[in-house]
């Protein structure tokens, strides 16, 4: 053991002082200033008030409404936040866009409904940052 | 039931024309941006650059009436507004 103890001691003692001193925190890299991010899409079937999916689920029934709940982080103004709704033959079922000027963590919520209910099948939202997709998220409806 | 549904190339495809959407965030909405003008600027460039559609230099014009007198002639340091989805 004292041997053991010896060789930290000189492995500490070795460690140049003008050495860097950054080091990874395993923590949430800040994203660069200027630029949002899609950090998180939670699907489910209802929405709070700030804008989280309650009930978070990836299984729906024909008459529920479609939510989606896109978390950013990141500052930039006028950012476009696109959700895109596809079935699973391609076809585009919805597509809506939020512009918004965040800073920092933000939730943004789209939601749809279908009065006749839903066909089943196999459903995928795209998230899209100015035009570009980010994330998808899978969903059925049953 | 849904009013329709396709398995196979046999059945109509589905039709999504009564999907209802909404959306909301806690983000603010868009805002005006201001830009200084950079030499060898011009309107339609900015908005190029800015809208991606060279044609939108218009309202980048109308925005401004009071720091632009002729569109074709703006100045280096000019800091411009520059409307939100124009």
């Amino acid at each position: 053991m004292p041997l053991v103890l010896s060789l930290i001691v000189v492995a500490a003692c070795g460690k140049k002082s003008d050495q860097p001193t950054t080091q990874a925190s395993g923590g949430a890299i800040a994203p660069a200033p200027g630029t949002v991010q899609v950090a998180d899409i939670t699907v489910g079937r209802g929405i709070s008030a700030d804008k989280h999916v309650i009930n978070p689920t990836s299984a729906f029934a024909t008459r529920d409404t479609l939510v989606a709940s896109v978390h950013t982080t990141g500052s930039a103004p006028n950012t476009q936040l696109t959700a895109r709704w596809t079935y699973q033959d391609g076809q585009v079922v919805n597509e809506r866009t939020e512009t918004i000027s965040p800073n920092g963590d933000a939730y943004t919520e789209f939601h749809i409904s279908k009065p006749t209910g839903w066909p089943a099948g196999k459903y995928t939202v795209h998230v899209l940052v100015n035009g570009q997709e980010v994330q998808t998220r899978d969903l059925t409806v049953q | 039931m849904p009013d329709n549904t396709s398995n196979s190339g046999d059945k109509p495809a589905a039709n999504f024309s009564d999907v209802q959407s909404g959306s909301s965030s806690t983000a603010p909405a868009d805002q005006a941006r201001s830009y200084t003008v950079q030499s060898g600027d011009n309107l339609s460039k900015i908005a190029k650059h800015v809208y991606g559609d060279p044609n939108k230099w218009h309202a980048i014009y109308d925005a401004n009436r009071d720091k632009i007198k002729n569109p074709d002639l703006i100045q280096p340091g000019q800091v411009l507004t520059l409307p939100p989805n124009a």
